[in-house]
């Protein structure tokens, strides 16, 4: 129990920002961390390499965004915008507010929230976590190659999509 | 063409403070017109950490949702029972009536009663032991 704790407190934080920035969201994080860690300690009898926990957390949390994503798909409070895209909805600043604001970073989140969970996933371990294609791969349980195409279709879309958002900012000011 | 008002070297000074909501129309005309300060300025904004932590007692909050741990169950116990009974019926159904058999058989059946009562004067501790707690 002790071990478990000290697990909790040391990934805690980690958990969290991916959280928010899979979801989009700030609120309401606090079940799906605790879900995070509970599908943990069941699944740690059965794990043996105790050095490994956050790539296994990492994978426990797409898990539980995923299931989050079809939860509420089933309960009609989630848009897809293609059959590909997994989009929570959820009360942020919206598109004009954001072109008043000139605010890039919270532009780049809404953008990152139409490209679809897996693409997310592989630009937040990437960019924000910092891990090597391979642990991606891993965590994925996808090919290497997969990983690096959809790095590359995500990255590319979303600085399209960032692009057609600096011009509107340029026209409306 | 990226807006020459602005070369891609001081583009990129900017791109921080930029981030951080400070107005750099310069830059934003830079940025509309050049891809690569884009994408500079993209991965700059995805390498940001939300600013978010895990609230207080996170931590407790799970812990007091996880089961209540149990004893290690142990199946050697049972089984040996289980082999302890087999090789009594197999003595008592084969048994020819010799010395050696007979003597088994009795040591068997003695054998039984005390595995038996131990095992009932610790399921007994065992009760006693759980009621305090």
């Amino acid at each position: 129990m002790e071990d478990f704790a000290a697990i909790i407190e040391q990934h805690q934080d980690m958990v969290f920002r991916i959280l928010v920035r899979l979801t989009g969201e700030r609120d309401g994080m606090e079940d799906l961390a605790q879900e995070v860690f509970l599908r943990l300690h069941r699944a740690l009898p059965h794990f043996r390499n105790r050095a490994k926990v956050s790539t296994f957390l990492y994978r426990i949390i797409v898990n539980v965004v995923n299931d989050e994503w079809r939860r509420r798909q089933s309960s009609r409070r989630m848009v897809a915008i293609d059959e590909d895209t997994q989009v929570l909805v959820h009360p942020g600043a919206g598109p004009e507010e954001l072109l008043e604001k000139h605010d890039f970073q919270a532009a780049l989140e809404e953008a990152m929230q139409q490209l679809p969970l897996r693409d997310r996933t592989i630009l937040t371990l990437h960019y924000q976590e910092g891990r090597k294609y391979e642990e991606i791969a891993a965590i994925l349980d996808v090919p290497l190659g997969t990983v690096k195409t959809n790095l590359f279709r995500a990255r590319e879309r979303l600085r399209g999509m960032m692009g057609e958002w600096i011009s509107r900012c340029r026209i409306s000011h | 063409m990226p807006d020459i008002t602005l070369n891609c070297a001081d583009a990129r000074r900017q791109i921080r403070a930029y981030l951080t909501g400070e107005a750099c129309p310069s830059l934003a005309a830079h940025l509309s017109e050049c891809d690569g300060c884009r994408l500079a300025c993209m991965e700059s904004a995805l390498k940001e950490r939300p600013a978010v932590t895990a609230p207080p007692r996170f931590a407790a909050q799970v812990l007091a949702q996880l089961p209540a741990e149990q004893p290690e169950r142990s199946w050697a116990p049972v089984a040996g029972v289980i082999l302890f009974a087999l090789l009594g019926v197999i003595l008592w159904w084969r048994g020819d009536g010799s010395a050696v058999a007979q003597a088994l058989l009795r040591w068997q059946v003695l054998s039984a009663v005390a595995v038996l009562e131990t095992g009932m004067a610790l399921a007994w501790l065992w009760r006693v032991a759980t009621r305090q707690e």
